[in-house]
């Protein structure tokens, strides 16, 4: 049985200029165990799918369809006092930005204990025992469980927001960008603890990220989003080896790299799409080099093509075949 | 070399604003340049001579007297039209110099910073501390009441507000990179604030002004009830309140209702106006839409 | 052929005093604390090529950027811009006439365009500031054929919108427009794309690239991703806490890094390639938060994996130790 069963799951956000839609019916599955990458640009929806897992959609938006599975039960079906024993203990995350995320005006060591005690009814000196041990875990020194978050570094608010979002043994993490904001060698020090922290703690990871080189030194699948939807979902060799959607190639296709030979990058022409009014049919259609009139008039469905590579693309095999 | 032109476009900004801001806009101006005419075109607009006294003394509103008679046999609408010029164009001048000279300094202590700043600072601080009532009664204890001693009173009280809006809008803006990028392309200073900065400004002035003038208002009217306005016979709504006070329980109800009512139309009006330009000025929303 | 050289850098140090306020500074007895953002650096652009400064945030790049641009000016050491000291311009006059030679894009292009501005005035302004064009119509013209070279088209539907109207990539290439309006022969990017959509990024590091050819400019590229550097320039330096360490050709310093941290920032970059992994980054610790405690002799040492007795004592020289290839680091040069 997976872990989680995402199915057909739309989450939109109703603002004054009209419905938009974020996640426009997105399905897919993770094990136990495994580690996912969830790719895209600014807009895909794959920040709001996120939330949606541990239903923290803000407002203005609302999940309104779809199904959301975690361990055989349906999440979204949750009364108030399910989801919030399933936020932390099961499913928790690290946000975006750990500036902003950690409290400035109390001590991280009470803020790490917080959810434990919440959660665990444990009393607070075996809570902050705990997040002292955490601490260590993620590689701060356990002294620092006295300090406040503007006495840390960037990459030690980081650890600290790892920290907290482990402070219950969960079952599944879902990170957020967690390197975005960071500097390169202090992101691979926050990658590799993140990396190691799965083995240790056997954890089933989420990763947020528009960066596909972080995913493919870190997870064992990649899924790529464009415009509120799926586009290709398989595992990390596969689709760096072959990508099947046009989107996915040229997305591989922008990051430079600094081995093997320099290569001639080509980005992708024309905007990202409009959520509120996206195009009719596949919404990547204005912009991709490969469509046909088919493309524009029917929405592609996720199918999968070959064991385990999923992609919605009328042409895929076209494509394959013209290369 | 042609003009350089900004794009700040009032009409564009006005369509764009939301229902409830343009209504505000338009009836709070309407009020205002009502209130103006008077104070420009008021003797023409008077239907009698305010200081004209007559025998029929604490005549209620009549088809004669729309607005009734004071105890000298002055007619109330009259003196209120008139009044304007003194309790409105007071604050008038009051609020445009404090105006002029809180841009100027502002806008030079924000921009260039350093000691000018802290000296400008200090001095705006010292003045700020006391309520602008008190430099009115200095004036008035000094100098005797008058209209141009209680406009230039008024308007040193105002002076550091304007001045400390003007200079942390200024300070704000200053650092943003579209500034930074001014200078690399080779703008000089005066270009940077005059096309750049300015326009930051002009979303606060129409506020500025507009509160201004209501405070000044009521500044002026208070002091006239105080006794410490311009001295009678010249009409104003403060002082002609609080004679008509005196009356009242005679049952001149209209000596104190009318001059009452003409303060709450300017404050009214003031007000409305705004808030509403407000909407329709301010940056952010423009964004949204 | 020896290139001229198009900006020598000597020396080059900006110190930022970082005392409290008016009155401190007056009644404080405590020594000078200085923030020192570049410390002594030097290194040449020659005309025609682009040359990279690759660090992490903190190591004085962007700093370094601003003061070659003369917006803010050395506390030591000087900057030489076409054989001619920048200090030497001191009018008004002077400094005005340096926009046209030099120009600057900037890394949020959001930010770095009024929004007071539609953009047929946003790129009309800096034609009249220098009175370039006579005419609206010569405006108009010019305008047009820059934004047709730079890809803002259909120019008739971009030109009365305002910046906020805009997408990021656009943006960018407005930002890119009005620098080259005025013709600089010199151009400096900061980071012109770290805020930008992946697949938007290349569109506009390829639009650089070939304006440079078109306009046979000489650039000065600063980034922190040195996987660009490497697409984008022909030298780099790198720099960390306001030096300097590395310098030399991309190519030979990406596949052969001799300074322990540029070795470290090698290997910690994350590859699009799965097959590669990344090893163990030899690495310790993190830079000092506090940036104006700085530690004695070579600031690595701390962090060092090779670092030996001398470190903490000296601070070394950059030193030659291949044709073009210049590496500031005891371990290497004795």
């Amino acid at each position: 049985m997976s872990l989680l069963e995402v199915k057909n799951l739309k989450t939109y956000f109703f603002t004054p200029f009209g419905k938009v839609k974020a996640v426009d019916d997105i399905s897919f599955t993770m094990k136990k165990g495994a580690s996912l990458g969830l790719a895209g640009e600014s807009g895909c929806g794959k920040t709001t799918t996120a939330y949606s897992l541990i239903n923290l959609v803000p407002l203005p938006g609302r999940i309104i369809g779809g199904e959301i599975n975690f361990k055989g039960e349906d999440i979204l079906q949750y009364n108030d006092k399910q989801t919030k024993d399933l936020r932390w203990k099961e499913i928790s995350m690290v946000f975006q930005g750990a500036m902003a995320s950690l409290n400035p005006l109390f001590k991280i060591g009470n803020q790490i204990a917080e959810p434990i005690i919440y959660h665990e009814q444990i009393d607070k000196n075996d809570a902050m025992d705990r997040a002292r041990e955490l601490l260590e875990l993620v590689g701060i020194e356990q002294s620092r469980v006295d300090n406040y978050p503007w006495e840390l570094s960037g990459g030690m608010r980081q650890r600290a927001m790892i920290a907290m979002a482990l402070a219950c043994y969960p079952t599944l993490l879902i990170a957020d960008e967690p390197t975005t904001a960071l500097d390169v060698i202090v992101s691979a020090q926050v990658m590799d603890l993140i990396k190691d922290l799965r083995k240790k703690l056997d954890l089933s990871m989420l990763l947020i990220t528009h960066d596909i080189s972080v995913i493919a030194q870190t997870c064992d699948e990649l899924a790529i989003m464009y415009a509120g939807k799926l586009v290709e979902k398989t595992d990390v060799p596969s689709i760096f080896d072959n990508p099947l959607h046009p989107y996915s190639h040229a997305l591989i296709r922008a990051f430079p790299s600094i081995k093997g030979d320099k290569k001639q990058l080509t980005g992708i022409d024309g905007n990202p799409s409009d959520l509120i009014d996206p195009p009719p049919g596949c919404r990547f259609a204005p912009r991709c080099p490969f469509a046909k009139s088919v493309c524009s008039q029917e929405d592609p469905l996720l199918e999968e093509v070959r064991n385990g590579h999923y992609v919605a693309c009328h042409r895929w095999e076209d494509i394959q075949n013209e290369r | 070399m042609s003009k350089m032109k900004t794009g700040y476009n009032f009409v564009e900004l006005f369509k764009a604003a939301p229902r409830s801001a343009r209504i505000m806009v338009v009836i709070g101006a309407s009020l205002n340049l009502l209130l103006l005419s008077f104070v420009f075109f008021g003797p023409y607009m008077a239907p009698y001579d305010p200081l004209e006294m007559t025998s029929e003394t604490l005549s209620a509103p009549s088809s004669r007297h729309l607005l009734g008679t004071d105890n000298l046999g002055r007619d109330l609408l009259s003196r209120l039209i008139v009044g304007a010029r003194y309790s409105l164009g007071i604050s008038l001048v009051a609020v445009g110099l404090s105006l002029v000279v809180g841009l100027l300094l502002g806008s030079a202590s924000g921009f260039f910073g350093g000691n000018l700043d802290r000296i400008l600072m200090l001095i705006m601080d010292a003045l700020y501390i006391f309520p602008s009532f008190i430099y009115v009664l200095i004036m008035v204890v000094v100098m005797g009441p008058g209209i141009w001693q209680t406009a230039f009173a008024l308007s040193i009280g105002r002076i550091p507000y304007n001045f400390r809006l003007i200079r942390s809008l200024t300070i704000s803006v200053k650092e943003r990179g579209f500034i930074e990028a001014q200078k690399v392309i080779g703008a000089d200073n005066w270009h940077i604030i005059r096309h750049h900065i300015a326009p930051y400004y002009l979303s606060v002035l129409f506020v500025t002004v507009s509160l201004g003038m209501a405070r000044g208002t009521l500044a002026i009217a208070g002091l006239g009830f105080l006794g410490l306005g311009v001295p009678p016979p010249t009409p104003e709504w403060g002082t002609d309140l609080a004679s008509g006070r005196t009356y009242l329980l005679s049952g001149a109800w209209w000596l104190v209702i009318f001059p009452g009512f003409f303060v709450l139309i300017a404050m009214l009006g003031f007000n409305l106006f705004s808030e509403g330009i407000d909407t329709v000025m301010n940056p952010t929303v423009r964004r949204l839409k | 052929m020896e290139r001229k050289i198009k900006v020598s850098v000597q020396n080059l140090e900006k110190y930022f005093d970082i005392r409290g306020g008016f009155l401190e500074s007056i009644f404080s007895r405590s020594e000078q604390r200085y923030l020192k953002a570049v410390d002594g650096i030097s290194f040449d652009i020659k005309e025609g090529e682009i040359f990279g400064l690759v660090g992490e945030s903190g190591c004085g790049k962007t700093t370094t950027g601003r003061l070659i641009m003369n917006t803010i000016k050395p506390t030591g050491g000087k900057i030489i811009f076409e054989g001619e000291d920048l200090a030497n311009k001191k009018t008004n006059e002077e400094q005005k006439a340096l926009a046209l030679k030099m120009q600057m894009i900037f890394q949020d292009p959001y930010e770095y365009l009024s929004p007071w501005l539609n953009i047929k005035n946003t790129l009309g302004e800096p034609l009249r500031i220098h009175e370039l064009v006579q005419t609206e119509e010569e405006e108009l013209e010019t305008i047009t054929k820059m934004m047709e070279t730079v890809g803002l088209t259909p120019v008739e539907m971009i030109l009365p919108k305002y910046s906020y109207e805009l997408s990021g990539g656009q943006r960018q290439r407005v930002l890119i427009a009005r620098a080259l309006l005025l013709d600089p022969s010199f151009l400096v990017a900061d980071e012109p794309v770290s805020m930008l959509d992946v697949s938007i990024r290349v569109g506009i590091l390829n639009l650089l690239l070939d304006l440079k050819e078109k306009f046979n400019l000489t650039g000065l590229f600063i980034t922190h991703d040195i996987a660009v550097s490497r697409y984008m320039c022909d030298r780099i330096g790198v720099m960390y806490l306001g030096k300097i360490v590395e310098m030399g050709p991309a190519e030979k310093i990406i596949s052969n890094p001799i300074h322990p941290y540029t070795k470290a920032l090698i290997t910690a970059v994350p590859v699009p390639d799965p097959k590669i992994e990344i090893g163990d980054i030899p690495i310790e610790g993190r830079i000092p938060s506090n940036a104006m405690d700085l530690p004695t002799g070579c600031r690595f040492h701390p962090r060092c994996p090779v670092a030996k007795e001398g470190c903490k004592d000296k601070e070394p020289e950059l030193v030659e130790i291949e044709p073009d290839h210049f590496v500031s680091c005891h371990f290497n040069n004795d």
